[in-house]
């Protein structure tokens, strides 16, 4: 049950990144919700159901692209594996830990998309750095508020 | 030395309540019978308002819930017929623009928006079934907005002006200055390749311009509203502002060539 409610708290996640929330992007960046919601699966429940729910994520971000790369698909699932075999080394219990981890796999992921679309078509370096910088802060800045809901959830 | 007797003091009071009652007693030669019981009055019609709130204070409890529910629902619906209201305004401005439009034109709804940083885009409410088709033009009654990339049945992507993978040939209408016109992923465009020569000022208009196939010319880009030097300081560039609001589309239309 609540690993289903889950599921639809992350397509809700997914429907407000699609949808034209104005205020949510100030500098014209949005908080990668999708990736929050894959590594709160990865710290908040076990591997499997994490790792579909991080191809999941992955599939709905890419579907609502434009460029036709399945990147998200790959590299979501990459992370959850990544941040799972992390936090056998290191303890996630830390609040501070699962935003710096959010942060960290951010701009990796940022770093990389971004390298993947200027391979596309060019895209100047100020624009590279704002959202690869700014998206990657607003992200980790956005990811206790999720880690929290993510708890209600489970402590339902 | 300063000692007051007490009939003194009889006297000194009773010249003071004199004093101070001057102006009631002028007041009274206006109206005196309304002056005189406005107090008295006023004064036992608040006991008797506090009195009434007392014993019927459950009933206006009540009476005031039920009130701040109807304000509410007033509230819903007044936010309601504001945003009917805005619609209406909205799509009056688009058929309009229809209607003088030479173009033919499929009118669609914005359903979604790109969700991620690295582009911008949208989805619409229509696709192949309605007739829409990859590379077709979308603009509003402001002026050009993006292009179709991608279709499904009932559904299609558009690529907004300000990507920066989009590139669109345009020229200043004033002077005929071509340029090529870039997205910036924010508020703004940035029109390149500009000689250093050229003749282009703040508030110009740029169009699109033949020379580029997939737009038809003369679509209103946007304004100049800054100019600069490239960095490698043979060309220099303009900063357009969009003509269309690329950040709160609701409605847009699409050119069927």
């Amino acid at each position: 049950m609540k690993k289903w409610l889950f599921v639809f708290f992350t397509l809700c996640l997914g429907v407000l990144q699609i949808s034209p929330l104005g205020a949510l992007t100030p500098f014209n960046i949005k908080p990668d919700l999708l990736l929050i919601a894959a590594l709160s699966a990865v710290f908040f429940f076990e591997f499997k159901y994490a790792f579909f729910l991080s191809v999941f994520c992955g599939l709905f971000k890419d579907v609502f692209l434009v460029y036709p790369l399945t990147l998200n698909t790959f590299l979501f699932a990459l992370w959850s594996f990544v941040v799972f075999k992390a936090a056998k080394e290191i303890s996630t219990e830390n609040i501070l830990v699962k935003i710096g981890v959010v942060f960290l796999v951010a701009l990796l992921q940022n770093i990389i998309t971004g390298i993947a679309c200027s391979y596309a078509g060019l895209i100047p370096l100020g624009i590279y750095l704002r959202v690869v910088i700014l998206g990657s802060i607003y992200t980790a800045a956005v990811s206790p508020l999720v880690f929290k809901l993510t708890k209600k959830i489970l402590d339902r | 030395m300063f000692k007051i007797s007490k009939q003194n003091l009889k006297y000194l009071f009773a010249a003071l309540i004199f004093v101070i009652s001057i102006p009631y007693l002028i007041s009274l030669s206006s109206n005196p019978l309304q002056k005189t019981t406005k107090t008295p009055i006023s004064l036992f019609c608040l006991l008797q308002r506090e009195a009434r709130g007392l014993l019927f204070y459950h009933r206006n409890y009540l009476e005031n819930e039920r009130l701040r529910n109807e304000n509410y629902l007033i509230r819903g619906k007044f936010t309601e017929f504001k945003e009917l209201y805005q619609e209406n305004a909205r799509l009056k401005n688009l058929l309009v623009f229809k209607k003088k439009s030479s173009f033919k034109l499929i009118a669609a709804r914005v359903i979604a928006r790109a969700p991620d940083n690295w582009s911008s885009s949208l989805l619409i409410d229509k696709g192949r079934y309605q007739g829409i088709r990859k590379g077709m033009v979308a603009i509003n009654y402001q002026g050009l907005v993006g292009k179709v990339v991608e279709t499904g049945d009932s559904i299609s992507k558009i690529v907004l002006v300000n990507d920066p993978g989009l590139g669109i040939s345009g020229i200043i209408q004033r002077t005929r200055q071509e340029g090529l016109v870039n997205g910036t992923l924010g508020g703004n465009l940035i029109m390149r390749y500009l000689p250093e020569d050229a003749d282009i000022s703040v508030g110009d208009t740029v169009v699109t311009s033949e020379l580029s196939q997939s737009y038809p010319k003369g679509l209103i880009i946007g304004k100049v509203t800054n100019l600069g030097k490239e960095f490698s300081g043979l060309n220099r560039y303009a900063v357009i502002k969009p003509a269309a609001e690329l950040s709160n589309i609701e409605e847009l239309l699409v050119i069927v060539p």
